[in-house]
């Protein structure tokens, strides 16, 4: 028998490897336009935190001093923990004078809520202070404004909320830049401008307990390793409980200028977990971290921002913090270096 | 018969190009290996105390709690387990904690105080583990590729 005419038709085999071929083609560049878009996601995020250390220093201009991590309007008890933050301090130097005079006019007024309190004037989340590659948390019921970026307390976290002149412990000086209640001038950076942490990021926070973003809380141990263990062995994106709730997402309360909402610890390696002394907690071993592949951007006080690799040196994470760490150097390596601002240890960055 | 040869062919391109695809996928990282293993002192397990792996050249360190027969497994922020190479193991124990598993306050409660001085309320504890185990610890173990127990038997006189 001979065939006259064949018609013109794909076999199955033949469609089949045309789709295989497609399949795989689209499987190649699909990661490939994620990354690209990750990477420009990341640049604006990089711009977002160099905008804000330039308002940092345009505010030591005006000023001749960093501002406070936080400031209270009038000492009185039930207000006794109602700082303000320095996000809300540097407002003028973003182009957001008109909510910053809001604000200022109502503390005059002493009318002004607690800073956690979703209050109509200040309900807003500022594109500067986001970092496009995070996600929202998903409780926002007491989450007035998200703030990715925060200011460094160094490397100590007992204390680190208290202020200089606290009735109880007067004397309490962080080892970082920002304290609340404390305003120092870059004079005061002995270890170099360069060398000196001033703003890292930190994921706002998604499910309670999941890494990053994470809070443990009553923390047994002040160090970092006791931090790090809090991590579940069995699952190691999650923390073991009691961990923070969902209507504290640590970057939910940009205006609370307390470490545990506006501030980090440069003690456990970034992207790790962060850690509450108690359940309530005042004193926070934040941790920075972030959405991007393998670490996260940190601003230098002299305004250069560099991206840390998760995997950075952290020195002896066993070693306990000190309730008056003084001068003493860094025992959490290169990244707890960097994050004491006149700590004796002036280490640069590779 | 050619359908068949295409196919067998197809099949072999598309099985190539499919463990070129997969292969490039794994993750570039320092490496982790899994360890766990028990905690005694004198024979008898220690509970509740804190394990820290530090790579002795520098890098990440893990750490785990022990649970009430002294077993660990460690993690880190990387993942599970540790960084293969040599470690400087240290156990610490851990402060009794004063405010248990408490619910946490309403902060929007008026009569609301956040307690700002635990941590100089917190009382003062005594380590019990020798310090070479811990602030002075000279105690190294190596973690290697694959899966590694690590028991540690400590003894209270040197």
């Amino acid at each position: 028998m001979r065939r006259v005419c064949k018609p013109f038709a794909f076999t199955l085999v033949e469609l089949l490897v045309v789709i295989a071929i497609i399949g795989i083609l689209v499987g190649l560049l699909l990661p490939a336009v994620q990354a690209a878009r990750e990477a420009a996601r990341r640049t604006q995020c990089v711009n977002n935190m160099k905008q804000l250390a330039l308002a940092m220093h345009n505010y030591h201009d005006t000023y001749g001093v960093f501002p406070a991590l936080g400031v209270r309007t009038i000492n009185v008890p039930a207000r006794a923990w109602h700082f303000y933050s320095w996000a809300m301090m540097i407002l003028p130097y973003i182009e957001q004078r008109n909510l910053y005079d809001d604000v200022m006019v109502a503390m005059r007024e002493n009318s002004v809520p607690a800073p956690w309190t979703n209050w109509p004037r200040w309900n807003r989340d500022l594109p500067p202070y986001m970092c496009p590659s995070d996600i929202a948390p998903p409780d926002r019921s007491k989450s007035p404004a998200l703030l990715n970026y925060k200011a460094c307390v160094g490397d100590d976290y007992l204390q680190n909320h208290l202020t200089p002149n606290d009735p109880k412990v007067p004397g309490i000086v962080n080892r970082g830049i920002f304290q609340p209640e404390r305003w120092v001038s870059m004079s005061y950076i002995s270890d170099g401008t360069s060398n000196t942490v001033m703003l890292g990021e930190m994921v706002v926070g998604g499910r309670p307990g999941e890494l990053p973003g994470g809070v443990a809380l009553n923390m047994q141990t002040p160090s970092p390793a006791g931090c790090m263990a809090r991590i579940d062995p069995n699952n190691p994106r999650m923390l073991t409980p009691p961990v923070q709730d969902s209507s504290r997402p640590v970057g939910g309360r940009a205006w609370y200028g307390l470490p545990n909402f506006t501030g980090f610890a440069t003690m456990v390696p970034p992207n790790g977990p962060s850690c509450l002394f108690t359940l309530d907690g005042a004193e926070f071993m934040g941790t920075a971290s972030s959405r991007h592949p393998g670490g996260v951007n940190i601003a230098m006080a002299d305004g250069s921002v560099r991206f840390i690799s998760q995997t950075i040196d952290t020195g002896d994470q066993a070693a306990t913090d000190v309730q008056n760490p003084g001068s003493r150097p860094s025992p959490w390596g290169v990244w707890g270096a960097l994050g004491s601002c006149s700590g004796g240890e002036a280490v640069s960055l590779p | 018969m050619l359908n068949v040869i295409v196919s067998k062919t197809a099949q072999k391109i598309f099985l190539a190009c499919f463990l070129v695809v997969a292969g490039g996928c794994g993750s570039s990282g320092p490496e982790l290996a899994p360890v766990s293993g028990k905690v005694t002192m004198d024979g008898k397990a220690l509970a509740n105390v804190l394990v820290t792996f530090t790579p002795v050249g520098g890098g990440t360190s893990s750490s785990a709690v022990t649970d009430q027969e002294g077993r660990y497994t460690l993690s880190c922020h990387l993942g599970q387990g540790a960084l293969v190479g040599q470690h400087r193991v240290s156990i610490h124990s851990q402060a009794p904690h004063a405010s248990g598993q408490a619910v946490v306050p309403d902060e929007d409660d008026p009569s609301y105080q956040p307690d700002p001085y635990a941590s100089i309320r917190a009382p003062a504890f005594e380590e019990k583990i020798p310090a070479r185990y811990n602030t002075k610890s000279e105690l190294l173990r190596e973690v290697k590729r694959g899966k590694n127990v690590i028991d540690l038997e400590l003894t209270s006189q040197p």
